[in-house]
């Protein structure tokens, strides 16, 4: 089974420590969701993961090759960078065309077929230059281009920033239908975690340059709970628990908790417990107070 | 396909976009001073500028294009997974084609024009425009490299010097009334062999420091 694995990366900008000694393993056939506030190393660590940036220190193999100048190992891969159209030069001073026609060569494995019914659908103007689009038209490229390519491990950066709620559910279902067809791995770096959670087989919260955790979406969000209740009764019932973002008011106290295998929240005690979304759990533990 | 075969493949899709625009711009160029001659459309008034358009529109084709590959190609091509040392090595294989293409289309328009129609021998011609060619396509990678490097800061002062270096010879050409005034300059202080061993070099210098610059390169987009 391809694996893309990294060891103890970091990544220094001057004095700046982006990422710390970061190890993660992608797996193939999995949908990854990757979140973080602003800031927090994502597209650093995407980018080192495809060799588009050299880390400070560390290995990035895939199936046991290295990355790093390796174009066999980077054939298997594809990172579709969201696109700045702030810069004065570079690459938003070309056409979609051009864009597309250097994906497609570049990529071995690209299929045309799926990159026109992408355009179509999308409705890109292909004769638009890349500076001209609008913040939704340019995810849509940045997608198409992740589509289309058709490497085993696909990472999109923002894909669905400035699109709208319909532009965003075709593309989870452009993505799960990819995902379901040929079994490719996909990475998906995004703030709008919420309507993406039931994608997301597997979540990897980032905070600070450090992965605060790598887990199964649904398991995780089965051991997290918001326990709310009067102060006494919540610290009560949630003794020795790993207890994240704590609101008081007067005398009510409510509470994130991640249970750890064979924990549970103590009976017994006047509680509420609701099961926390995975935005509000990546709040609890990324959040300021976390 | 391999990863190397891909990159020629793209840069020669993209120095023949360049080669085509060169060829156009050169013509173009050729019929405007012809209109400004007094409207002669004579093959002798017209012919005999299209190599030396050729000349001065390659190169500033080359530089301007050379200067914002770094930023743009390079830095796609890295996004879509070519290594480091494909992408320089087709930017070097995409200038040097680019080159190649006009000096022959030069030597051909120099061979079949007749020789008394141009101010110049149509052999020195040629090499000049190589020892041009090198120099600018040379110039423009650490340029580019430089933009890349400082960004807008450096972008703005590459311009300025650009204008003033262009409106110096430009000044000089005029003064002068005659075109030739500047490779007669040129080819006054140093002999043909010694201006392409030094272009050559040039040219090796400036792609050697871009594979040093590259092969850590961040990519930023």
């Amino acid at each position: 089974m391809s694996q893309l694995v990294c060891e103890n990366i970091s990544k220094q900008y001057k004095k700046k420590v982006v990422l710390h000694d970061i190890d993660l393993t992608i797996e193939q056939g999995k949908i990854y969701g990757l979140v973080g506030r602003n800031g927090a190393g994502k597209t650093t660590l995407l980018s080192i993961l495809t060799a588009q940036n050299p880390a400070t220190s560390g290995t990035v193999t895939y199936d046991g090759m290295p990355v790093w100048e390796n174009q066999k190992a980077l054939d298997h891969l594809c990172f579709s960078r969201e696109l700045n159209t702030l810069s004065v030069l570079g690459p938003n001073t070309i056409k979609v065309k051009e864009y597309l026609q250097m994906a497609r060569t570049y990529y071995p494995n690209w299929d045309r077929e799926m990159e026109q019914r992408l355009v179509a659908q999308f409705d890109l103007n292909p004769k638009k230059k890349i500076s001209k689009l609008s913040k939704g038209m340019l995810s849509m490229v940045t997608i198409v281009v992740a589509l289309a390519s058709k490497a085993d491990i696909t990472i999109l950066d923002e894909p669905v920033a400035g699109l709208d709620v319909v532009a965003r559910d075709d593309f989870y279902h452009l993505l799960l239908e990819e995902h379901e067809a040929t079994g490719r791995t996909f990475i998906v770096s995004t703030h709008i975690i919420e309507e993406a959670a039931n994608v997301f087989e597997e979540v990897i919260f980032l905070k600070d340059g450090e992965i605060l955790l790598k887990e199964d979406t649904q398991e995780l969000l089965e051991r997290a709970a918001h326990v709310s209740g009067l102060a006494e009764e919540v610290d009560a019932a949630c003794e020795g628990l790993e207890i994240h973002h704590v609101e008081q008011m007067g005398r009510s106290k409510g509470v994130t908790v991640l249970l750890a295998p064979g924990e549970q929240i103590a009976d017994g005690y006047d509680v509420t417990v609701q099961p926390v979304s995975l935005q509000n759990l990546f709040v609890a533990l990324c959040g300021r107070e976390a | 396909m391999s990863g190397l075969t891909r990159s020629l493949k793209y840069a020669t899709f993209r120095a023949g976009r360049v080669i085509g625009t060169c060829f156009l711009m050169a013509a173009a160029f050729v019929l405007y001073f012809a209109l400004l001659d007094g409207v002669r459309f004579t093959p002798q008034n017209l012919l005999p500028r299209f190599p030396y358009m050729l000349m001065l529109v390659g190169n500033l084709m080359f530089m301007i294009y050379g200067m914002l590959d770094v930023a743009t190609y390079t830095q796609l091509t890295l996004t879509y997974g070519c290594t480091r040392k494909n992408a320089a090595l087709s930017t070097v294989y995409m200038h040097l084609l680019q080159i190649l293409a006009i000096e022959v289309v030069m030597g051909i328009c120099c061979a079949v024009i007749p020789a008394q129609w141009y101010a110049m021998d149509g052999k020195t011609l040629c090499l000049l425009a190589l020892i041009v060619f090198l120099f600018g396509s040379g110039l423009a990678l650490i340029a580019g490299m430089l933009i890349h490097r400082f960004g807008k800061t450096a972008y703005i002062v590459v311009v300025i010097i650009a204008s003033l270096s262009g409106g110096v010879i430009g000044g000089l050409v005029g003064f002068h009334g005659g075109t030739t005034i500047v490779m007669d300059i040129v080819l006054g202080l140093l002999n043909l062999p010694v201006l392409i061993a030094v272009g050559v070099l040039w040219y090796a210098v400036a792609a050697v420091i871009f594979w040093l610059t590259i092969r850590k390169i961040e990519v930023r987009v």
